[in-house]
């Protein structure tokens, strides 16, 4: 049988190349040695030694043939090696500069956003390993780029998947949202296999994405039990079937924010039922914003209240909220948990609502809010007239309760100024929301808070008064 | 005397002693680890950390610790403290890489968050030729492998 020797010389493989290797040693060693001189003359005498094995083979045509294969395939195979030598020097290269290991350099590849971490992938082969982990793609942020990639990330990330955003937050001015190239089932991989990658996802951003499927998106959403921050923005869905589906299958969520594109139906106690039975029934939820919603006043008292564990509320840009509900919210002997209290650009506020709510808060209601913001491009209205500097008591209110930070800043669209909102962090997307809109705004306003007359009937939960907000807001989405 | 004013010195590579409070060694997890452990020498050698870094590292941790004692007017500490970050990090490629894989081997979690975010950040947008260029990294890719590299992720090379 085989000898211990035969089978020690397996592993170096070509057998037949183990009696000469000490010959092509010496050949390939004098070959690298070869003294330095001109490329002409190297390749005229290599022409010249190849001339002179073919001369020596002259009649034998199959003989000189092979002999010019095995030449270039020789040749082919040193310019091959000397590549791939210059490639490993490379990767050792790379990874002298480049010292973190693996398991960092994909912690950092798991802060990018997808298009920044596609490109990172192509510098190195290292780089393209370590964009291969699931970890990378953890979070899948695709808002820099509009593609139809979603679902092959969705697959990288496999069990790892916790948050996905897609589409673009921007929206160009009053214009139709770019679009997508998103179709409908782009978030279907979420609910393959009962929901398996759904179940891992705690926070789901979709900006201006349309159409969305109304139907398919609830069912995806159904499988998404552990989401606990959901954000759509230019929604165009029938959004009480979407509270309906939170309520029962996404009991965790903690952050809700909805920007509706075009303002529904008003949401009163009737249709909002839902909505209420969403916020009562959901007992993680601390942050809900609802931007754009044809709140009545009677609507979001309930929202306030129905909610012991609220401490975020953001009604902002509510063509029909009066502020009726703040002076009602601060009659209640219900102390409401409510930090935070948004309701910026509501086009109907009335400045005696917001005078009640400074004196709620001088009463010493309202103790546990922190910060109110009621800013507007469109100033407060009183009597069906747009009053840019309403005389509230902020100077009493910040000696008195100087706990509460109260925003008040109602820049005149004249002077060309439009009411910034400043905020940080996690809030800075939702000024960019607020933003377009106030362009908007300001590029629609012409004359007509000074025509916005006495059609509006106070205290009326009805939220009259608001035909013409219609028209200007039909205005802005035509654009 | 109070824990709270114990010494202890932490050794870097070369055998420099640093000499920081208990608090701040404590900011280094596999400090706080050994000190639970009952490891309970004053001087500990952290052998994979040169003297420079494990200097930064220390002012960084101090830093934290003292603006964690401060009581009360928490949002002016926090901005300061964001802003005292950032300068920190604004450091060069090769300072930052050590800074990190210090931080991730003394367990230094805030640290080890703002030195990856930057680079992060530095790579964030940028073309892979940039990226090359930045880090000094050569492609070691063949063409051909390149090629289908790129071609799976042609979008993300759309302007």
């Amino acid at each position: 049988m085989d000898s211990p020797t035969t089978t020690t010389q397996k592993p170096s493989s070509v057998s037949t190349t183990v009696p000469g290797f000490n010959h092509s040693h010496v050949i390939f060693s004098s070959l690298l040695s070869f003294p330095n001189s001109s490329p002409f003359s190297i390749a005229s005498s290599f022409d010249r030694e190849l001339d002179k094995a073919l001369a020596s083979a002259s009649g034998d045509v199959s003989a000189q043939d092979s002999l010019l294969d095995r030449t270039l395939q020789l040749a082919s195979l040193l310019l091959d090696s000397t590549k791939r030598c210059f490639r490993k020097r490379a990767s050792a290269h790379n990874s002298s500069s480049w010292f973190l290991p693996p398991d960092l350099t994909i912690k950092v590849f798991s802060m990018l956003d997808t298009k920044s971490l596609m490109q990172a992938s192509v510098c190195c082969t290292m780089f393209n390993k370590c964009a291969m982990d699931r970890l990378c793609y953890t979070h899948i942020d695709l808002t820099t780029a509009d593609s139809g990639v979603v679902c092959i990330m969705i697959h990288r990330a496999g069990k790892e998947l916790r948050s996905l955003k897609l589409g673009r937050v921007a929206r160009s001015d009053g214009s139709d949202p770019t679009p997508s190239l998103l179709n409908g089932s782009f978030l279907s991989p979420l609910s393959y296999n009962h929901g398996f990658l759904g179940s891992r996802l705690r926070s789901l951003r979709l900006y201006n994405i349309r159409p969305i499927n109304c139907t398919s998106f609830t069912e995806v959403l159904s499988v998404c039990s552990n989401l606990t921050d959901l954000r759509i923005t230019g929604l165009n869905c029938p959004v009480m079937l979407l509270f309906k589906t939170l309520r029962e299958k996404c009991r965790l969520i903690e952050n809700l924010c909805l920007e509706a594109y075009q303002a529904s139906g008003t949401v009163d106690a009737k249709t909002g039922s839902p909505l209420i039975e969403f916020v009562t029934n959901s007992y993680n939820l601390t942050s809900l914003t609802l931007i754009s919603f044809r709140l009545t006043d009677g609507l979001a008292l309930n929202l306030a209240e129905s909610s012991s564990k609220l401490k975020y509320l953001n009604l902002s840009r509510s063509p029909t909220l009066n502020g009726r509900f703040l002076r009602d919210l601060g009659h209640s002997c219900k102390e409401s948990s409510l930090k935070t209290l948004i309701m910026r650009n509501c086009y109907n506020l009335q400045e005696k609502e917001v005078m009640e709510l400074c004196n709620s808060l001088l009463k010493g209601k309202f103790k546990s809010i922190r910060h109110i913001d009621v800013s507007s491009n469109n100033g407060l209205l009183t009597n069906g007239v747009r009053f840019y500097k309403p005389e509230l008591p902020l100077k009493k209110l910040k000696e008195e309760r100087s706990d509460v930070t109260f925003v008040a800043d109602f820049p005149l669209l004249r002077s060309g100024k439009c009411y910034r909102v400043c905020d940080e962090g996690d809030e800075e997307e939702l000024r960019e929301i607020e933003m377009i809109e106030a362009k908007n705004d300001g590029g629609n306003e012409d004359d007509s808070d000074d025509e916005e007359s006495d059609d509006d009937d106070d205290e009326d939960d009805t939220s009259d008064g608001t035909g013409e907000e219609d028209d200007s807001e039909e205005e802005d989405m035509e654009f | 005397m109070s824990e709270s004013n114990k010494k202890i010195s932490l050794i870097s590579s070369e055998g420099e002693a640093f000499e920081v409070s208990e608090a701040v060694a404590r900011e280094f997890e596999i400090v706080a680890h050994m000190l639970e452990d009952g490891c309970s020498g004053s001087s500990i050698p952290i052998t994979t950390v040169d003297s420079n870094i494990l200097g930064k590292v220390i002012e960084y941790c101090t830093k934290h610790v003292e603006v964690g004692n401060v009581e009360g007017n928490s949002e002016k500490a926090e901005k300061d403290l964001e802003e005292f970050d950032k300068r920190f990090i604004a450091v060069e490629m090769n300072t930052l890489f050590s800074l990190i894989l210090a931080a991730n081997y003394l367990n230094v979690k805030g640290l080890l968050n703002i030195g990856c975010q930057k680079v992060a950040d530095t790579i964030k947008d940028m073309k892979p030729e940039e990226v090359r260029s930045i880090f000094n990294i050569e492609n070691d890719y063949t063409p051909a492998e390149e090629e289908v590299v790129r071609k799976e992720n042609e979008w993300a090379f759309q302007p």
